[in-house]
């Protein structure tokens, strides 16, 4: 030890007590679990391993969720189609509370004529009766999912009255949908006149 | 120097154990907080840029009749609906350009609109193109979505802007 510098002294002289606690009562055997056990006696370092287990299993939860959104396209084709359902079913009633719990604040939606409306707009016109509906039949024709967005095309049969105006011809409709929160909203709608031959 | 005792050497082992493991949580949560950070940071500005690079590839790629341009950012099983109501597939688009068919001479976009739902991108415009196909006014949506680290667009759909007595 003499030829030691302090600093490695130290270091010896750690590891010697560490070895000497590492014994059992009777400086036999080599109790490496004792020492364990004792090191887990300390409340703070146990806090402290429970913290870090609380920390990973939100990041495996976290990693879990979204591979299980990715692994279930179907799930996720009868969870958007569920939303489209849904959502026509509320503008029939009328109902903008409904409806509104389904779409993005940041809606788009542009109508076979062209027309732009916000989500604030569509759903005024649905209350005050500017848009009537007489008849809605929506024809899912397919959904693309991709992760948490989703693809939905339609050919919508619908009779409405817009300002005044009646509009019965058949329409092609895009709807887009993105997941949010765990939850799908209709982000974007976009219509077109199916042109005769 | 004090010589080490078998308690001492535990609290001091106790002590260490327990300063490594607060350093690993904070480097954790740090590093946690700065990926998220990094994210939405990314989402309002690199995306829109990227994304406005894309349509403007598009509009280019339209004119020049440059099909394989049109093929690395549609994706093969994109939605793609004209004006009239039709749809068609991504081959038959590049069929179309290929063949001149569908062919642009001039395309430009305005009142263009952009909102960003993570890995989704929805822009909506008001385009005016001559070409083969079409003349009128029309507005559009396309949808771009990430897939393996590139954007690839996976709706587009238009249509025709009606004369003001038709709204």
């Amino acid at each position: 030890m003499d030829g030691l510098t302090p600093g490695a002294k130290h270091d010896v002289l750690f590891l010697l007590a560490l070895v000497q606690e590492g014994f059992d009562s009777d400086g036999k055997n080599w109790d490496r679990m004792g020492l364990m056990k004792q090191l887990l006696m300390s409340k703070k370092n146990v806090l402290l391993l429970l913290v870090m287990m609380l920390s990973l299993s939100l990041v495996l939860v976290r990693t879990s969720a979204s591979q299980t959104a990715a692994a279930s396209p179907q799930a996720a084709k009868q969870a958007v189609l569920k939303v489209s359902e849904d959502i026509d079913k509320a503008m029939w009633r009328k109902d903008t509370g409904e409806m509104g719990r389904y779409i993005s604040d940041n809606l788009e939606y542009t109508n076979q004529f062209g027309m732009l409306f916000t989500k604030a707009q569509w759903l005024e016109n649905v209350r005050t009766g500017t848009l009537k509906i007489r008849y809605l039949k929506h024809d899912v024709v397919r959904i693309h999912v991709y992760g948490d967005a989703a693809v939905l095309i339609g050919i919508s049969h619908a009779t409405f009255v817009l300002n005044g105006k009646t509009s019965n011809t058949p329409r092609r409709f895009t709807r887009l949908f993105a997941k949010q929160n765990g939850q799908w909203l209709l982000v974007g709608q976009h219509f077109s006149a199916i042109e005769k031959p | 120097m004090r010589p080490f005792t078998p308690s001492a050497a535990k609290r001091h082992l106790i002590a260490i154990g327990r300063m490594v493991s607060l350093t690993v949580l904070i480097f954790a949560f740090v590093g946690i907080a700065r990926g998220q950070a990094n994210d939405k940071n990314q989402s309002n500005d690199a995306i829109k840029k990227q994304i406005l690079r894309l349509e403007d590839i598009q509009h280019e790629a339209f004119v020049k009749g440059d099909a394989d341009a049109i093929d690395r950012i549609y994706a093969d099983d994109a939605s793609l609906t004209y004006a009239d109501g039709k749809m068609i597939t991504k081959a038959q688009l590049l069929a179309d350009i290929r063949s001149g068919k569908h062919k642009l001479f001039q395309v430009t976009h305005d009142d263009l609109n952009m909102h960003i739902y993570g890995n989704t991108v929805v822009v909506t415009g008001h385009s005016t193109a001559t070409g083969t196909m079409y003349n009128t006014p029309r507005r559009l949506t396309n949808v771009y979505v990430k897939q393996n680290g590139q954007w690839r667009l996976v709706a587009h759909h238009v249509t025709y802007v009606a004369q003001q007595t038709d709204k």
